[in-house]
């Protein structure tokens, strides 16, 4: 018998080894294993699954009133769905929903005004110290220093104007709105059908931008393509609007205002048209002399043909609309502009715009304009109804000193620049916890603002009897009225002021105009809280904690920038630092653009500290009649 | 008749209409809702940064000077390719992967299953279009934030590569719905992807591209219809068999629609 030796033995088991790796390797299992060691290796989060369920909802205090529909996944709202267009805020609401840094209950001022030191307390405890100091103010008879501050027309500012109005006071201002602004100038605000219109001129007016809140207007450019609906665009800029718009007028930094009193000036006396007003004479003399068409094409930079034939097709059209309010979201207008456009229309004949007015909003306070209050007014108690002012306004010093000497009471669901001066912070309620819409529950202990409103009012003396029926029953008025019949015009305060436009450079060093521009999502700020929102940033705008603005490339020669450099950015009224240049020609020569809604500087951890924020340096001069600053055009140098 | 039994006849595919496309951003964000994008404490810094949608503004400043600009948005997410022959598909990212992560479903749809992945980034290399991404760290979905998350995608981990799937799991969630009412035929399961949900302006069209009545696929015959990088679109079909014989193009499902020439030029990297 053969005798196995070492070697045979390695061979045979050097065989089965082979034969078992073969077989292990053709069976699949080191695929599997390989499977499970990554899957294990891994450590996946499982998110727990529940019955998927859809509710609708309305978000109440949405300017838009977004209609959305909610996918649940047992009792966690997992995604937001809808049959109709809704804004991006209320798109991405489940991250306000579920955001880590959500106010959990009311808190009061502990330690120094502005500290951001605050303490726990009961919703009675709030409700009854804040009426206390009201009723103290009511009781003085100095009920006219009580303000409020609201974001946009909303339920919850409704039911605040009620409030405010009831306790003695008329100080009920909003963050930079163009009703408000129209409104002090017209005595209404323009409404616009753009299904009507065959003819769309717009002054600035960014409508691909979100422009005025709205979220419908993106199809109604598609639209317009379809039916051979003109769309003319003014902006200093080329902005998606500009782009998308069948001509886009690139006038100078501002020189929207000159180009719609050009185009006026130009129809009333080409066509003979007139407005049955007792100042329209004197107003006419005046433009006539300062905004002939050689002037105005000096002005914008637009040649004289292309406005008389523009100014041609707007007479031509059969319900053209001229849109006023220049921007995004946040849109302003100076008066003289408001006027000029309105009258556009009015001598049009159109019947796509009429001046309405929603009683609901009077938008009728002691002075107009916020900016206006911020510098003059006086106050000793202000509520802040989900509005940010020191983050939103210019003049943001001043506000701060007015928000350290007076008690102050934040509604909000998080902190942020302007809650931090608060005395006491209300938390609000989601709009899917709360009423008719609930979808989902709070462990917090937070509330609806329109209840918060409403039960504060009971606790204060004067107003004890004025909300009748429970939070939940109130609805957004959306009712206007006629507001045409009210229109006179106004004149300028001095014909300087008409002038005025033409020469805005004031000190020559300044030798460049800043302009602001919207960014997707970040909108005016709001967006900057949630983290889906930044992921959307562009490298352009944001990269690397370097925030660009934009220069075109001539300015960018003369300056003797490179893309990439770090500069400075000077106005009359501060410095911006650490900007980046991108060197662009979307911009005009010139101009600084730099967008809008960055340079937080509390407004949770994913908001804060990003950028700098454009209105530290804006122009602070209030038009005489809106109380509202430019934010155009601000004269800058780069430093 | 099982579901089995029934052969797919959908290959899915989706028209952005670059003319429509405002640049809202509404798209991107129903997507990262929709499949768990990681929230990380900074999601503005970009090189770290994961999702699916790239929402890229574009202009044509390099070629042209102020006036005569002109500004736009892509969205830009996985393209679906299908390499030469739509019978056979072969998307350049998908033989590249040594665990079989990524594979094209017989729906067209370039699939990737996140938790076989083993990290070699292979594909990442291999896609022409930028639309995968790694997850270099482990995606956290920061403290309450964690209660949004959709339980029908599963959560990615670290070493990962993610893309976009066509929102593949509302499809099998449509196809869950119509199995319970005894509906079998696979073929008469439709879906909307989150992005074309969301748009508010209707440039995303996404559907049935073997369909001839179906308006994705009258928009991908259109003359406005190009694909991104792929510049076999723009010659004859004699010289496209030509050129397919010598060269893999990728030949994405998705078509982008416009009618301005310095955006086509752009889509397809020409000066204009
Ligand atoms: S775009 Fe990239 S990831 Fe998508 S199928 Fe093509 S190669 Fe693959
Ligand atoms: S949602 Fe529509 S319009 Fe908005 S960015 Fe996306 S594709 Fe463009």
């Amino acid at each position: 018998m053969k005798k196995i030796n070492r070697k045979d033995f390695l061979k045979i088991g050097g065989g089965a080894v082979a034969g078992g790796v073969g077989g292990y390797v053709l069976s699949g299992a080191p695929f599997w294993g390989a499977q499970w060691l990554v899957e294990w290796t891994q450590d996946q989060y499982v998110p727990p699954k529940g019955l998927i369920r859809y509710i609708d909802s309305v978000n109440k205090n949405c300017p838009n009133g977004c209609e959305v529909s909610v996918r649940l996944s047992g009792n966690r709202a997992v995604r937001i769905e809808s049959r109709k267009e809704i804004c991006p805020l209320c798109r991405n609401t489940l991250q306000l929903l579920y955001h880590p840094e959500r106010i959990t209950s009311p808190l009061k001022r502990d330690g120094k005004k502005g500290s951001g030191s605050f303490k726990k307390i009961s919703w009675d405890q709030a409700y009854g110290e804040i009426s206390g100091e009201i009723d103290k103010l009511t009781g003085n008879g100095k009920a006219k220093k009580i303000a409020a501050i609201n974001r946009t027309e909303s339920l919850s500012a409704e039911l605040m104007e009620k409030f405010i109005h009831a306790a003695g006071s008329r100080n009920i201002y909003y963050e930079s709105s163009r009703r408000a602004d129209e409104t002090a100038v017209l005595g209404g605000y323009m409404e616009y059908d753009f299904d009507k219109a065959d003819f769309v001129l717009s002054f600035g007016a960014r409508i691909a931008e979100h422009w005025d809140s709205r979220i419908d207007l993106g199809k109604k450019i598609g639209q317009w393509k379809e039916n051979k609906t003109r769309f003319i665009q003014a902006d200093s800029m080329c902005t998606r609007t500009a782009s998308m718009a069948d001509t886009w007028l690139p006038v100078k930094p501002d020189g929207e205002t000159a180009l719609a009193l050009g185009i006026a000036a130009y129809l009333i006396k080409a066509k003979k048209k007139s407005v049955s007003d007792r100042n329209f004479s004197k107003w006419n003399k005046l433009i006539q002399q300062e905004f002939s068409l050689s002037e105005t094409s000096m002005l914008t930079g637009i040649p004289q043909e292309t406005i008389k034939k523009t100014a041609d097709e707007f007479y031509r059209a059969k319900n053209p609309i001229a849109v006023c309010g220049r921007g995004g979201i946040a849109t302003t207008a100076s008066s003289l502009e408001i006027t000029a456009v309105y009258l556009l229309n009015l001598i049009s004949g159109t019947k796509a715009v009429s001046l309405v007015r929603n009683p609901s909003f009077p938008h009728a306070p002691e002075k107009p304009g916020l900016e206006n209050f911020i510098e003059t007014g006086e106050a000793e108690l202000i509520f802040l109804n989900e509005s940010n002012p020191l983050y939103r306004m210019a003049g943001a010093d001043r506000l701060s000193q007015k928000l350290e000497n007076a008690t102050v009471i934040s509604l909000s669901p998080i902190m942020n620049e302007s809650a931090r001066y608060a005395d006491y912070i209300l938390p609000t309620l989601h709009f899917l916890e709360t009423g008719k819409e609930k979808v989902t529950n709070t462990e917090n202990d937070t509330r609806d603002s329109a209840e918060i409103i409403t039960s504060m009012a009971t606790f204060v003396k004067k107003t004890a009897g004025l909300f009748k029926s429970p939070a939940a029953s109130y609805r957004l008025g959306t009712k206007t009225q006629n507001a045409g019949k009210k229109f006179t015009l106004k004149l300028p305060e001095s014909e300087k002021s008409v002038i005025g436009i033409k020469d805005r450079s004031g000190d020559a060093k300044f030798n460049l105009k800043m302009i602001p521009f919207e960014v997707p999502l970040v909108g005016d700020g709001d967006g900057m809280a949630f983290p889906y929102v930044l992921k959307s940033i562009g490298p352009e705008i944001f990269y690397r904690k370097k925030f660009y603005v934009h220069i075109n490339r001539d300015t960018a020669k003369r300056e003797k920038l490179d893309q990439d450099d770090c500069i400075t950015l000077e106005s009359a009224h501060g410095k911006l630092k650490d900007l980046y240049v991108n060197i662009t020609d979307i911009v005009a020569p010139g101009v600084v653009a730099v967008p809008l809604g960055f340079g937080h500087t509390l407004y949770t951890k994913y908001g804060t500290g990003k950028g700098a924020n454009i209105r530290e340096i804006m122009n602070k001069e209030k038009d005489p009649v809106t109380g509202s600053s430019s934010w155009w055009a601000t004269p800058v140098k780069i430093g | 008749m099982t579901v089995k039994d029934v052969k797919m006849n959908r290959r899915w595919g989706m028209a952005i209409d670059l003319d429509k496309c405002t640049g809202c951003g509404q798209c991107s964000l129903a997507c990262n809702q929709e499949n768990n994008m990681p929230i990380f404490e900074d999601d503005s810094d970009i090189p770290k940064r994961v999702s699916f949608m790239e929402l890229m503004k574009v202009t044509n400043d390099r070629d042209a000077k102020f006036p005569d600009v002109k500004t736009a948005f892509i969205p830009k997410m996985c393209q679906m390719c299908e390499g030469n022959d739509p019978k056979n598909p072969n998307p350049p990212c998908v033989s590249v992967c040594p665990v079989v992560a990524t594979d094209v479903g017989d729906d067209g749809v370039v699939s990737q299953i996140w938790s076989r992945c083993i990290g070699c980034r292979y594909c990442q290399t291999a896609c022409p279009y930028e639309a995968r991404v790694f997850n270099w760290w482990k995606p956290v979905y920061e403290g309450t934030f964690k209660k949004s998350l959709n339980p029908e995608v599963s959560v990615a981990s670290r070493g990962t590569i993610v893309k976009c799937t066509f929102c593949s799991h509302i499809w099998k969630r449509e196809r869950d719905r119509a199995v319970a009412e005894g509906k079998l035929n696979i073929n008469d399961v439709t879906y909307k992807t989150a992005c074309q949900s969301a748009c508010p302006n209707n440039a995303i069209i996404f559907g049935d591209l073997n369909d001839p009545e179906s308006e994705v696929a009258k928009l991908s015959k259109s003359k406005r219809a190009l694909r991104l990088a792929n510049a076999i679109d723009l010659e004859s079909p004699e010289k496209q068999k030509e050129m397919r014989k010598v060269k893999h193009f990728s030949n994405p499902k998705v078509y982008y629609l416009t009618s301005q020439k310095w955006l086509k030029d752009m889509l397809n990297f020409r000066k204009n």
